[in-house]
C-alpha cells in the first residue's frame, strides 16, 4: 500500500475537505448555517469523539482557551473557502456582548459548489465512509442542542472540562505521551463508559453512544 | 469517598443520562428517518390541536435558502413549534424542520401539490405527502423516498400508538423485500449492499443478515416513525433479534415502553461466503431461529413475534416445505413464519412476474432429454 506524500498543498486541500465535510454533515441535519463558536464546537467534537467510531482524529489535540475550542487552521482554510465561493457568509454583525467587541459571524454551504466537489470527493475510492457516517450521526446529535448553549456544550465535554487541563495549555487526546503512554481521550471513554448501563445482550452502536454523550452535553450546557 | 470522574464529568451523570433516556431511537439512521420522526412528531400534534385544509406535501431538502433563491415563498422559521397550521401547503424543509418554506399557490388537494412540486423541480427530493380524510380525523401518510416524481418507490407511515398488527408488520416487510431485497439490481439501487457476492452462481457475501438487517430497520424506521425500532447484533448463530418499541405511559402514569413485536431474522443460503457448501441443515436453523424468537420475545415481554427467513437458496420451496418441521410449535407459540426467497437475476424475476406454460414444457423438455 502506498501513501499519499504530505506536502503543504495536499495539506491545505486536506483542511479544506475537512471544512466542507463539517458544514455539508450540519447542513444535512438541518443546521444550514453555524455560528463560528460552534462550527468550532463541532469541530471539537469530531475530534474528540472519533475513536467511538474507529476513526482516525485528524489533529488530536486543542489549545483550551477561555472562549472555548478554536481551529486557527479551519478558520483559515474556512475564510478562504468563502472566497473561492463553496462557502457562503450568512450572517456578519459586530457584537459588542461582554463590553468587547467582536465580530458575529455565521456560515453556510453553498451547496451548489460545495456540492459538487462533495460530490466528486465521494465517488473517490478512497472515500472514507466511515468518517462521512460519523460526521453525520454526530450533526445530528449537536443539532439538537439549543442553538445558544452549542458553544457551551463543547466547554462542558469531558476533555476540555478534565481537572488535569487547564487554560492556554494543549488537550491532547491522541498518540503517546513523553513516557510512551497513550494518551487518554476522557471524551470517547465517557461516551463509552454508557455501555456500562446497557441493559444484558444489547450492545450500544457507535450512533447510539455518540447521541448519548451528545444529549449528556446538552444537558451540562442547559439545553 | 471521591466522585469517581471521567475527565470533568462525574460517572453518576452518565448513569443518570442513560437512565432518563435509555437506548437513544433513531441514533444511526439517516437524515432521512430523522426527518420523519420529527415531522412524525409534528403531524400528531398539529393533528391533536385540529389542522382544516384535506392535506400537505412536505419536501426536505438542504441547502434551502439557495434553492428559495428566485421562488415565490414564505418562510415559516417556527413551524416545529407546533403552535402553526401544517396543512394546505406545500412545504420545503430541512432535517430539523429549523428552515421552513411555504411554496406560494393556492392549495387543491395532495395531488395537485405532488405536480406543482415536480413542476417546481423539487420532484426528485424526500418527500412525505398527508391526507386528511374529510369529516374526521383519520389521516393517510406516503413517504416518496426517492421524491414524489417517483411513486413505485412510495410507501405506507404509520402514525399509530396502538400496538401494530400482524397486518401492518407484514405490509411493511413484503413492500420492503420488494423494493430493496427482491433482486440483486433493486439491492444495488442507490449505491446499496447487496447480500450477494455472485448472486449468479448464488455466493452470498458475508452475514448477509446483517446487511438485510441495516436496510429493513431504516425502513421500520420510516414506516413506524413514533415507535422505536432497535437490532441487538448478530448472535453466535447468525441470528439477528429487533424489536419494535413504544414509550407509553402506565395507568398510573409513568413512563413505560411497549415491546409491539420482535422479530427474528436469519438468511439461509446454499453456499457460504468462500463458495463453499453450507453443510449446517436448514431445518436445524429454522428449529434454532424458532427457539431464539421465543426467547427474545420472552426477554422484551413482546406482544407479537416473527421468524423471518430470507431464503437465498436455489430451490423454490413452499412456505410449509421451508417451516414443515416448526409449523406446530410455531402456531401454539404464536409466532409468524415469514419467509421470503431473493432471486438471482432479473430474469428469474420476470419469470416469476410473468409465468408461461412455455417454462414447464420447456423444463419437461430438458428433464426428457436428461
Amino acid at each position: 500500500m502506498t501513501t499519499a506524500r504530505r506536502t503543504p498543498a495536499n495539506e491545505e486541500t486536506a483542511l479544506q475537505l475537512r471544512v466542507l465535510r463539517l458544514l455539508s454533515a450540519l447542513a444535512s441535519a438541518g443546521v444550514e448555517t453555524v455560528r463560528i463558536e460552534d462550527f468550532h464546537a463541532f469541530a471539537f467534537f469530531a475530534e474528540v469523539l472519533a475513536p467511538v467510531w474507529g476513526v482516525e482524529t485528524p489533529v488530536g489535540a486543542v489549545l483550551k482557551e477561555e472562549g472555548g475550542p478554536h481551529y486557527p487552521a479551519l478558520q483559515h482554510q474556512l475564510d478562504r473557502l468563502v472566497g473561492m465561493g463553496l462557502v457562503r457568509v450568512a450572517r456578519l454583525t459586530a457584537d459588542a456582548r461582554e463590553g468587547r467587541w467582536k465580530l458575529d459571524a455565521a456560515f453556510g454551504l453553498r451547496t451548489r459548489n460545495a456540492g459538487k466537489v462533495l460530490a466528486f470527493v465521494a465517488d473517490m475510492p478512497d472515500e472514507d465512509l466511515a468518517t462521512t457516517t460519523f460526521l453525520e450521526q454526530l450533526a445530528f446529535a449537536f443539532a439538537e442542542i439549543p442553538v445558544d448553549h452549542r458553544d457551551d456544550a463543547a466547554q462542558r465535554d469531558a476533555a476540555w472540562s478534565a481537572p488535569d487541563t487547564s487554560n492556554d495549555r494543549l488537550i491532547r487526546f491522541s498518540g503517546t505521551d513523553g513516557r510512551g503512554q497513550k494518551r487518554r481521550n476522557y471524551s470517547a471513554e465517557a461516551a463509552r463508559y454508557f455501555q456500562r448501563y446497557a441493559p444484558d445482550g444489547v450492545e450500544l452502536s457507535a450512533a447510539e453512544q455518540t447521541t448519548l454523550y451528545m444529549g449528556l452535553m446538552r444537558r451540562r450546557a442547559g439545553g | 469517598m471521591a466522585e469517581e470522574l471521567i475527565g470533568g464529568i462525574p460517572v453518576a451523570e452518565i448513569q443518570a443520562e442513560f437512565i432518563a433516556v435509555g437506548q437513544p431511537g433513531g441514533a444511526g439512521s439517516g437524515r432521512e428517518v430523522q426527518f420523519l420522526r420529527k415531522l412524525a412528531a409534528l403531524i400528531e400534534r398539529r393533528m391533536a390541536a385540529g389542522e382544516t385544509a384535506s392535506g400537505a406535501l412536505f419536501i426536505l431538502a438542504s441547502g434551502i435558502d439557495e434553492l428559495m433563491e428566485g421562488r415565490a415563498s414564505s418562510p415559516q422559521p417556527l413551524l416545529r413549534n407546533g403552535h402553526y397550521p401544517i396543512s394546505g401547503q406545500l412545504w420545503v424543509l430541512s432535517t430539523a424542520l429549523t428552515y421552513a418554506h411555504a411554496i406560494d399557490m393556492p392549495w387543491t388537494d395532495t395531488v395537485a401539490a405532488i405536480a406543482q412540486a415536480c413542476r417546481e423541480g423539487l420532484g426528485e427530493m424526500p418527500a412525505v405527502s398527508l391526507d386528511i380524510r374529510p369529516g374526521s380525523d383519520e389521516i393517510h401518510l406516503s413517504y416518496f423516498p426517492q421524491g414524489c416524481a417517483v411513486p413505485d418507490a412510495q410507501c405506507d407511515i404509520h402514525l399509530i400508538n396502538r400496538p401494530i398488527t400482524k397486518e401492518e408488520m407484514k405490509a411493511v416487510l413484503d413492500g420492503f423485500f420488494e423494493q430493496s431485497l427482491r433482486t440483486p439490481m433493486r439491492q444495488r439501487e442507490g449505491h446499496g449492499t447487496s447480500t450477494w457476492q455472485d448472486a449468479s452462481r448464488g455466493v452470498p457475501n458475508s452475514r448477509p443478515e446483517e446487511i438485510i438487517e441495516a436496510k429493513l430497520l431504516e425502513r421500520l424506521r420510516s414506516a413506524f416513525p413514533v415507535h422505536d425500532s432497535h437490532s441487538q447484533g448478530v448472535t453466535d448463530d447468525g441470528y439477528i433479534d429487533i424489536a419494535v418499541y413504544k414509550n407509553d405511559v402506565t395507568a398510573a402514569g409513568h413512563p413505560a415502553r411497549r415491546c409491539d413485536w420482535v422479530l427474528e431474522l436469519k438468511a439461509l443460503a446454499d453456499r457460504t461466503s468462500n463458495d463453499n457448501d453450507v453443510t449446517a441443515s436448514p431445518h436445524d436453523a429454522i428449529i434454532k431461529g424458532l427457539r431464539q424468537t421465543l426467547s427474545y420475545r420472552s426477554n422484551e415481554n413482546g406482544i407479537h413475534a416473527a421468524l423471518c427467513v430470507y431464503d437465498l437458496r436455489k430451490a423454490e420451496l413452499s412456505h410449509d416445505d421451508c417451516f414443515a418441521l416448526v409449523l406446530q410449535d410455531a402456531t401454539t407459540q404464536k409466532v409468524e413464519l415469514w419467509r421470503w426467497r431473493l432471486l438471482r437475476s432479473a430474469e428469474e424475476s420476470r419469470r416469476k412476474t410473468f409465468p408461461l406454460q412455455a417454462d414447464a414444457l420447456r423444463e419437461a423438455m430438458k428433464g426428457k432429454r436428461g
